[in-house]
């Protein structure tokens, strides 16, 4: 986060403004209660004011590295008088000595500016002071749009992960294939067909209903999950298997919506689309601590190349985790030789 | 009599075509195949006149499978889904069948394929395969096939490619690749974000170039991080210079 009067046109413009116009009165005040020559005055009150404006700038480096969250106590107000007790007597030696620079043998202003320096480290550490709740104020307000960022992409995430998952569902691939599927069982086990009809309904009724509740029960989206899987199977047969170990306490466990379908999906498509050996999907969930830890097991075939660009699907899963949960690292991906694993750490509290 | 194949990953698929060919006396069903790899084998040994083609199978895509293939019988594709494939069906002559299909479907594309096979036309293939690569998808993997041996290479491990005459050369870390294929196919193929095109001869993966010379007056080459030294070209150069900000 750089220093607000930099990263933003308008901002340096009132930042520039605000500054003449001090400097303007700084002048006013001298020349008329002072009676300092004008072209003295001006300059006197250009050298302070424009150099308290410059080396201003920098107070926002300890109040955006120092602070980071802009808080207000004891510790952080002595860290801001320490501050201030370093940076006035720096800006007024610097002033000071410039002035001695370009007004050099005026006995008569030297004299006025010996005697007021009372008042000009008074006003320094006004505006020392100004400064740095101004700043707050902007680390504030960053914050809030940041917040408020957050929630969009959030929104975004979990609306286009609805919208995935219906068209993963209504995948036309997935679809298609399954009623072809059904077409050919209608001759050789018309039973078996109406069983996989049944089946493909239960699942898309699921989609359909579901989706303004954030989180759901494990064993709710995982029973859609097995669904999936054994349309799935009656397509590929053998070719694919699954095994599920669900220990104590994950069951009534609450996940995100929609979490784990992207995964499976994922899993099918890498494992059992593009491969003529067996692949076993295994799921296993366990209660650790405040969390549940949930593993997506699959191998694959080593030799396949694969066709399309992986990992779309498991990005929006991480993105949805962090944004949903507020932390990072709650999704894992280990690829071996012959397995993929993917370890979904999902809160509980 | 005509001899037919089934290359289809899925069982119950299979199962129907085999069951909607049963009325057809005069077609043979020489075999089914699960996969790519196989059903191109299956192709160039059986030499069928027709085929039943899935797109979307395991090890070889049934596109793929195509640009590989010696023998060119009639295919009649099958498809779930797959809307850019069957816009490239839809300019050719090759027919296709989306699934589910019926009875009557079938028919129809038993027909069509009867009818080119008594008149010899072999060109259908060669078509929708030209037509297939001039449409502007990025690949993710290239076939190769070098005598029986048929190898997949993932487009991440190319290096660069270089023309040779009607062909190409496809350079990996530590292999290289003959394919019948043009430059403007790669050119146009390869992930534009990752290859450029710098000379007449040559498209490079820009991650892999360490360095670029000054060769002779006006010249340049570059220079790969394996050491490989590659022309510039005087069109290749603003290209070049844009991608590497130099």
């Amino acid at each position: 986060m750089s220093n607000p009067f930099f990263d933003n046109r308008r901002n340096a413009v009132i930042y520039v403004i605000v500054w003449i116009f001090i400097i303007i009165i700084h002048f006013i005040l001298i020349s008329v209660f002072y009676e300092i020559k004008i072209g003295l005055a001006l300059l006197d009150s250009i050298v302070f004011n424009g150099l308290f404006a410059a080396l201003a700038l920098t107070i926002w480096y300890p109040v955006r590295y120092g602070n980071p969250n802009a808080r207000v106590n004891l510790r952080y107000l002595l860290t801001y008088l320490i501050t201030g007790l370093i940076f006035i007597p720096v800006w007024m030696v610097l002033g000071y000595q410039l002035l001695r620079v370009f007004v050099a043998g005026n006995e008569n202003y030297f004299y006025f500016l010996n005697e007021s320096y009372v008042i000009r480290i008074a006003t320094g550490f006004l505006f020392f002071g100004l400064t740095i709740v101004i700043y707050h104020l902007f680390v504030y307000s960053r914050e809030l749009q940041d917040k408020k960022l957050n929630e969009a992409r959030l929104n975004v995430l979990v609306k286009e992960s609805e919208l995935n998952l219906l068209r993963s569902q209504l995948n036309p691939h997935f679809l298609f294939n399954s009623l072809n599927s059904i077409s050919s069982l209608t001759i050789s086990d018309p039973e078996m067909a109406r069983d996989m009809i049944i089946k493909l309904s239960d699942f898309l009724r699921y989609a359909l209903k579901h989706g303004q509740d954030e989180k759901t029960k494990l064993s709710e989206e995982i029973r859609n999950i097995e669904l999936y899987l054994e349309i799935e199977k009656i397509r590929f047969g053998d070719r694919l298997r699954f095994i599920k170990e669900m220990s104590s306490g994950c069951e009534t466990a609450l996940i995100p919506n929609m979490i784990l379908q992207p995964l499976f999906e994922n899993a099918i498509k890498h494992g059992v689309y593009e491969s003529t050996e067996p692949i076993t999907l295994r799921l296993n969930c366990k209660k650790v601590a405040e969390n549940i830890e949930i593993f997506i097991v699959n191998n694959f075939d080593p030799l396949q190349v694969s066709r399309k660009g992986a990992g779309i699907g498991l990005k929006n899963v991480k993105n949805r985790m962090q944004l949903i949960f507020n932390k990072p690292n709650l999704v894992y991906i280990n690829k071996q030789e012959k397995l993929f694993e993917v370890k979904l750490i999902v809160p509980q509290n | 009599m005509i001899k037919s194949l089934i290359i289809e990953d899925e069982k119950l698929a299979r199962d129907l075509i085999r069951d909607y060919l049963i009325e057809f006396s005069e077609i043979v069903l020489a075999g089914e195949f699960e996969d790519g790899f196989s059903g191109l084998k299956a192709i160039n040994e059986l030499k069928p006149d027709l085929v039943f083609l899935d797109i979307q199978m395991p090890k070889l895509s049934g596109f793929e499978l195509l640009e590989l293939l010696d023998h060119k019988p009639a295919i009649i594709f099958t498809t779930a889904y797959d809307q850019y494939a069957i816009k490239a069906f839809e300019h050719n002559a090759v027919d296709y069948l989306m699934k589910p299909f019926s009875r009557d479907r079938f028919r129809e594309a038993i027909t069509k394929a009867i009818g080119r096979i008594s008149k010899g036309d072999k060109e259908a293939v060669s078509k929708l395969v030209e037509h297939m690569d001039s449409a502007p998808e990025p690949i993710h993997r290239i076939v190769v096939k070098s005598g029986s041996k048929i190898s997949v290479i993932p487009v991440a491990d190319v290096m660069y490619v270089e023309a040779q005459d009607d062909y190409v050369m496809i350079y990996t870390k530590d292999k290289k690749y003959l394919k019948q294929k043009t430059m403007k196919y790669f050119e146009i193929h390869l992930p534009h974000n990752d290859f450029i095109r710098v000379h007449r001869s040559y498209i490079v993966r820009i991650s892999e170039i360490a360095q670029m010379e000054l060769y002779e007056k006006d010249s340049y080459i570059i220079i790969l991080k394996d050491g490989v030294k590659i022309p510039v070209s005087r069109t290749g150069l603003p290209g070049l210079r844009e991608v590497l900000d130099f």
